[in-house]
């Protein structure tokens, strides 16, 4: 069973389309990144996944459950943590705790105490004394000590300073070290993502782009740098998933977004025959950008 | 429940010192209105602490509407990032913990008030179930606000402005529907009570409506609609109490009205009249008129209904005459009617004065030189019912549905006798307008009055004029004590005592059954002459 399954996924606001035809699935136990750009439909996905707001069409299942139907027997299983919770400021790290533990029948006072110290939070301060990291962290914390089946995560990083994000990043490693849960992250911090995720959905406008294991990705997408040595290569008729065609003097540099596809025969022979082509591992923010940026700068459709 | 409970002691954990600062107001004018009661009665630092328990009922009512909202807002269900929603809870689960919250508060200074009233003030219990009642309309009311303002904020800031915003509304709507309503027309008790129940019910759903669309349905501008529907529906009974439109409910439902109308049209074809007596020595402009009604049944009293009375000429109406009652008998001729005593069929007008403010021309006009003024008034009309009586002595008491009168102290000088006299379940006061002496206000429209009566010779006495009363209200406690002063006919001083005298209470009106309006015109009679009066005094 997928921990999420997302099929022809439609909110409408008004006039403004939120999210069209979306479709995504999260496999159970893997840590899976939403990515997208402001505005390109991440909270809304996760807020009709939590059945907060309703979609205008299609549906989702959440462990197993229509995400219009989820209550708080599903809740119970389902850790939440965005950007924009607002925790009670008066209560201490050790009064949220408190309040929070008789929600959830299958709270652990032993995983508590281990991410309390995990975390480094200090017990006795009010909320309002705290950073914003360290609320992030008191927020993952108390969504974490009721083990749950998944862990939802809507812009955890927002607003954070690298040394902290560094530190959350850290700390919710840690935590995935300690329970077999689903990890959906929503995010469009893509570094921070890289090192957590082992499948990424991208999404603009409301439409799925992307849908892969990082690990695909990674070896799908190549910088290509072409040293043509005088020649003059058949620039016109490039390979729709050649992306960012840059050519110099001497040189072209393009993505390739089906690198990994080809075996024996490669299209660079044929396009550049006798010229040195060499290829370099790209980051997930490379590929992030180069799909946005590719497709933002025409109209034609990429195949990725 | 274990998690209601839970979310119910979080919120007091969370507004303890406005809870603490509602309970320390409470204990401060339960102190208060216990000092009174235990001080006595008509000194002057006891009007001034009756000021200051007012202002506390007030600064309690407006505090408990503050701590109420904010307990709503403490997981507030407009704002989409609230922490609640992260929890594993329904909306039913919330709204029932926040009610239980909410209701706490409320219940909080009634339930301290039971207690001291009960332990510390000794009240009887039967006295104390009235605060219920008092709890039910002010507090609930107080809280239904809350929950329907607490619940459409999404915070502070915005719980003001929805409040300040509806108060303007209505304040500026009812400022534009004025000059549309007729002028100062009375309306019956029946009508008034229609009105009145039909507000509150009109209140009361549209902040059910609004709290349970907020909780239940989450759509925020279907609950504007709500309140926009409960404020537009709000002005158009409070408007519609004065015009055709007016409703009344009691005409219908109670078969007592029907004696009553029949009443009316006996008294509406001949009882009326008025003339003009006096005239103030120093101002031509003001005259007394003496209006005198005649013709009423056994145990009716007639009395205005309104404290203006409408002159008009060709049928406009020109000024406006405040009527006023220079000495009540109808109470006395109530219980004399009752106690089957004998009486002049003079005796039996019922007299009532009206003081014209109007210009000196139209003076002119009234003293009989036009006959084309007329004067309209409403009056009511009641029936007495006799309560019970009691002997004349000290420690005496009187059980009856308006609590229990207990006789304190009575003293006599021969002249006038002097009644300490205690009710634990209504007002004592003494009123300067309509009924002079001691009158228990248990409603607008209702009264209680104490008279005195020699069995002997037959004599029927109501209160003097330098009759006191206090009364206290806390939480629907009420406490009046009263010095009903009683000034003996000198034929009577030497020969009657103590023991030949009883006192009676009499129940004038009740609001549900046995009072009823009518509008009446007043035909002046011409006076040749009016003699200024220079004993005249207001």
């Amino acid at each position: 069973m997928n921990a999420i399954e997302i099929n022809n996924l439609t909110r409408r606001y008004g006039r403004t389309d939120a999210l069209v035809d979306l479709s995504l699935t999260v496999h159970t136990g893997s840590i899976f990144a939403l990515l997208g750009p402001n505005g390109a439909g991440k909270t809304t996905t996760i807020k009709i996944l939590m059945n907060l707001i309703p979609p205008t069409s299609g549906r989702a299942t959440v462990l197993g459950v229509e995400s219009t139907r989820i209550g708080p027997k599903e809740r119970a299983q389902i850790g939440y943590v965005s950007e924009n919770q607002t925790l009670p400021l008066w209560m201490s790290v050790r009064q949220l705790l408190d309040y929070c533990r008789p929600f959830y029948p299958s709270w652990d006072r032993n995983l508590e105490t281990t991410l309390l110290k995990q975390f480094n939070l200090p017990e006795d301060r009010k909320l309002k004394h705290l950073s914003r990291g360290m609320l992030m962290k008191v927020a993952l914390m108390s969504a974490l000590s009721y083990r749950p089946k998944l862990l939802v995560l809507d812009e955890p990083f927002s607003g954070l300073d690298p040394l902290v994000r560094d530190d959350f990043v850290q700390g919710i490693l840690e935590a995935s070290d300690l329970g077999n849960w689903t990890v959906f992250i929503s995010s469009h911090d893509i570094d921070e993502i890289e090192r957590l995720a082992d499948h990424v959905g991208v999404i603009d406008g409301g439409r799925t782009k992307l849908n892969e294991s990082s690990e695909s990705l990674l070896m799908r997408f190549r910088r290509i740098e072409v040293n043509l040595q005088g020649q003059t290569p058949l620039l016109e008729e490039m390979p729709t998933n050649w992306l960012a065609v840059d050519r110099a003097s001497e040189r072209v540099i393009f993505i390739d977004s089906r690198y990994s596809e080809y075996t024996a025969d490669s299209p660079y022979q044929r396009y550049f025959p006798d010229a040195v082509v060499t290829s370099h591992p790209m980051t997930l923010r490379e590929i992030f950008l180069t799909l946005f940026r590719s497709d933002r700068k025409t109209s034609v459709g990429i195949r990725l | 429940m274990t998690l209601i409970w839970h979310i119910v002691k979080k919120d007091i954990r969370r507004f303890w010192i406005g809870i603490a600062l509602l309970i320390g107001l409470t204990g401060l004018k339960l102190f208060l209105v216990g000092g009174v009661i235990r001080a006595g009665m008509g000194t002057d630092w006891n009007n001034r602490i009756m000021l200051y328990e007012f202002l506390l009922l007030i600064a309690e009512l407006i505090l408990s509407f503050f701590v109420a909202a904010a307990i709503v807002q403490e997981d507030p269900v407009s704002e989409s990032g609230a922490f609640w929603q992260n929890l594993p809870i329904t909306r039913l689960q919330l709204i029932a913990a926040k009610s239980s919250g909410v209701i706490l508060i409320c219940t909080l200074p009634a339930v301290l008030t039971l207690a001291v009233g009960l332990l510390v003030y000794r009240m009887p219990v039967n006295v104390m179930g009235c605060p219920l009642i008092v709890v039910a309309e002010v507090h609930v009311a107080t809280c239904l606000l809350a929950f329907a303002f607490g619940s459409l904020a999404r915070n502070f800031a915005q719980l003001l402005y929805w409040i300040i915003g509806v108060a303007l509304s209505l304040f500026i709507l009812s400022v534009i529907i004025a000059p549309l309503l007729p002028d100062r027309v009375p309306v019956t008790p029946g009508t008034h009570l229609t009105h009145t129940f039909l507000l509150n019910f009109i209140c009361v759903v549209a902040c059910v409506a609004v709290t349970l669309n907020q909780y239940l349905a989450e759509s925020r501008n279907r609950s504007i609609v709500f309140l926009a529907t409960g404020m537009l529906l709000f002005l158009y009974v409070l408007g519609a109490e004065r015009s055709p439109l007016s409703l009344d409910f009691l005409a219908v439902l109670e078969p007592a009205q029907n004696n009553l109308n029949r009443e009316i049209a006996l008294l509406k074809a001949n009882v009326v009249q008025a003339e003009i007596t006096r005239q103030k020595p120093d101002l031509d402009a003001t005259e007394l008129l003496h209006i005198s009604v005649q013709g009423a049944s056994h145990g009716l009293i007639i009395s205005p209904r309104s404290y203006f009375g409408k002159w008009m000429q060709s049928g406009i109406a020109q000024d406006w005459a405040k009527i006023y009652r220079a000495r009540d008998d109808s109470l006395k001729h109530a219980v004399i009617q009752a106690f089957g005593f004998p009486s002049s069929p003079e005796k039996d007008d019922l007299n009532f004065g009206a003081e014209s403010t109007i210009s000196v021309g139209d003076a002119d006009l009234l003293r009989g030189r036009s006959s084309s003024y007329t004067g309209q008034i409403v009056l009511n009309v009641q029936e007495t019912i006799i309560d019970g009586q009691m002997d004349l002595a000290k420690g005496a008491s009187l059980r009856s549905n308006y609590g229990t009168s207990k006789i304190r102290d009575v003293r006599s000088d021969g002249s006038i006798i002097q009644v300490d006299l205690e009710n634990q379940e209504m007002l004592l006061t003494a009123e300067s307008g309509w009924f002079v002496g001691i009158t228990g206000v248990a409603g607008s429209a209702s009264h209680i009055g104490y008279v005195i009566v020699n069995r002997k010779t037959q004599t029927v006495l109501t209160p003097a004029r330098t009759s006191a009363g206090i009364g206290l209200y806390a939480y629907g406690i009420f406490v009046g004590r009263g010095k009903l002063q009683f000034v003996v006919p000198p034929s009577e001083s030497s020969s009657s005592s103590l023991t030949d005298w009883i006192m009676v209470e009499a129940k004038i009106g009740d609001v549900h059954s046995s009072i009823k309006s009518f509008k009446e015109d007043v035909l002046l009679k011409e006076v040749p002459t009016i003699k200024r009066d220079a004993a005249w005094t207001e």
